[in-house]
């Protein structure tokens, strides 16, 4: 039996670990937007997905929209941004702070899915960073996948470029 | 007499015959797990996950009945309804919710929504604007929604009256505001009638009518059984048909070195 044991634990330890769930809150909205506006949070402000900003919305997210308004919080040329989508069957929360139309911070605050947390990582998140809005509605960094996590990569990839969209949308009509 | 028992009993022992009846009173059975199972193997496809079924008896069966909380706010026009979990606009179904519905009233153009923790922001038409919540700074364990004498949207929670500013982006405590709050009546016959049948008309899919098919469940608890003992006869047919097939097999090349 002896000899067994430490196999048994092995078996034990890696069925814990397939167990684990990848779910998580990682950050509070509020937690987020002091962050971002060092404990000075501007008046919440809204923006309508109606019209064209609609339609491109639903180009980027290759659906419906499901809200029609959307909050943002904005100080000059920062904004930031609290958006959700679904990976495979879970909506995923990201927070992007946005200057000057590039990507200044990227970071995951709630995580449902129960695999393809990966993305909530900073070797990830970083890719975005600086990240901007080419005319195809792209953005201009190129971010590498994660295998088996691509709906989640993907569902941040579609965030970003709304967040920055959006920003575009706020700053015209400012 | 015993002349005419011995090829009975012949016949009794030969496995031509077990195959042949077997195979006749399997057939039926069979037919339905067969079907049953490349349906099942195409659901998606089939999408007999999003199709439901109205059959009044069937959904008897399957024990779908109303739910016993009903909860219903009249607008001007028509009315806000929660069955169990499901909240429709007059029909329009608008979505699930396992909070109970407050109430609801026409504020700028919109529909304002109370649940126990959530407020939703829905057009006239029931397409979602937006639902707010305690990230929104909705106030915890909201019991009633209501406009205040200057026409403000106003809800009842656990630490008082909150007031909402134009855009219902802020709440503010505001403990002396004066409100007619919303009250819920009952639903008009016809359109409980209606919302009834939708109502179970979505509890029942295709997919698990297949799937009890395919089971036998849907012939109750002995169908499960019935469905066991056609796989077993399934199991005797290929056995009998491969020996059957052996034997022939195994006979006629004796004839041939025979001949």
């Amino acid at each position: 039996m002896k000899k067994y044991t430490p196999l048994l634990s092995l078996l034990i330890f890696v069925s814990c670990i397939a167990n684990t769930s990848a779910k998580g809150v990682y950050q509070s909205q509020a937690a987020f937007l002091n962050q971002a506006f060092a404990g000075d949070i501007p008046k919440v402000s809204l923006i309508w997905l109606t019209g064209d900003i609609r339609k491109t919305t639903t180009q980027i997210l290759q659906h419906k929209p499901s809200r029609l308004r959307i909050r943002y919080w904005a100080r000059a040329t920062r904004s930031a941004w609290v958006l959700e989508e679904i990976g495979k069957e879970r909506p995923i929360t990201i927070g992007i702070v946005i200057n000057e139309g590039r990507i200044e911070h990227l970071r995951v605050l709630a995580f449902r899915e129960s695999r393809g947390d990966e993305v909530r990582h900073d070797f990830f998140t970083r890719q975005f960073s600086q990240a901007k809005l080419k005319p195809d509605l792209q953005l201009s960094n190129n971010i590498d996948g994660i295998s088996g996590a691509t709906l989640s990569v993907r569902a941040l990839d579609k965030l970003a470029r709304l967040a920055l969209y959006l920003d575009q949308q706020r700053q015209s009509k400012n | 007499m015993s002349q005419h028992k011995k090829p009975r009993i012949r016949k009794l022992r030969s496995m031509y015959i077990w195959h042949r009846y077997i195979g006749l009173s399997a057939a039926v059975l069979v037919l339905i797990l067969a079907t049953t199972g490349l349906m099942l193997n195409h659901t998606e496809k089939l999408q007999l996950d999003s199709h439901y079924v109205n059959n009044d008896w069937l959904l008897d069966q399957y024990g779908i009945h109303a739910p016993n909380n009903i909860r219903s706010y009249p607008l001007s026009d028509r009315w806000l309804s929660q069955w169990g979990e499901r909240l429709f606009l007059g029909p329009i179904d608008i979505g699930e919710s396992d909070e109970k519905l407050l109430g609801v009233l026409f504020y700028n153009d919109m529909l304002v929504m109370a649940l126990k923790s959530e407020i939703w922001l829905l057009t006239p038409a029931g397409e979602l604007i937006e639902k707010l919540g305690p990230n929104e700074g909705i106030p915890p364990a909201i019991n009633a929604i209501g406009i205040t004498k200057d026409g403000q949207v106003a809800v009842m929670a656990a630490h008082g009256i909150y007031i909402a500013d134009q855009d219902l982006t802020t709440w503010q405590n505001t403990p002396a505001a004066i409100t007619t709050w919303v009250d819920s009546e009952k639903l008009p016959a016809a359109l409980r009638q209606r919302l009834l049948k939708k109502y179970r008309g979505h509890g029942l899919s295709l997919e698990r009518i297949i799937l009890d098919l395919h089971s036998g469940r849907i012939f109750g608890q002995y169908g499960i059984y019935v469905m066991d003992t056609a796989a077993v006869l399934m199991l005797f047919l290929a056995t009998s048909g491969s020996w059957i097939w052996l034997i022939r097999q195994l006979r006629d090349r004796q004839r041939r070195r025979k001949q």
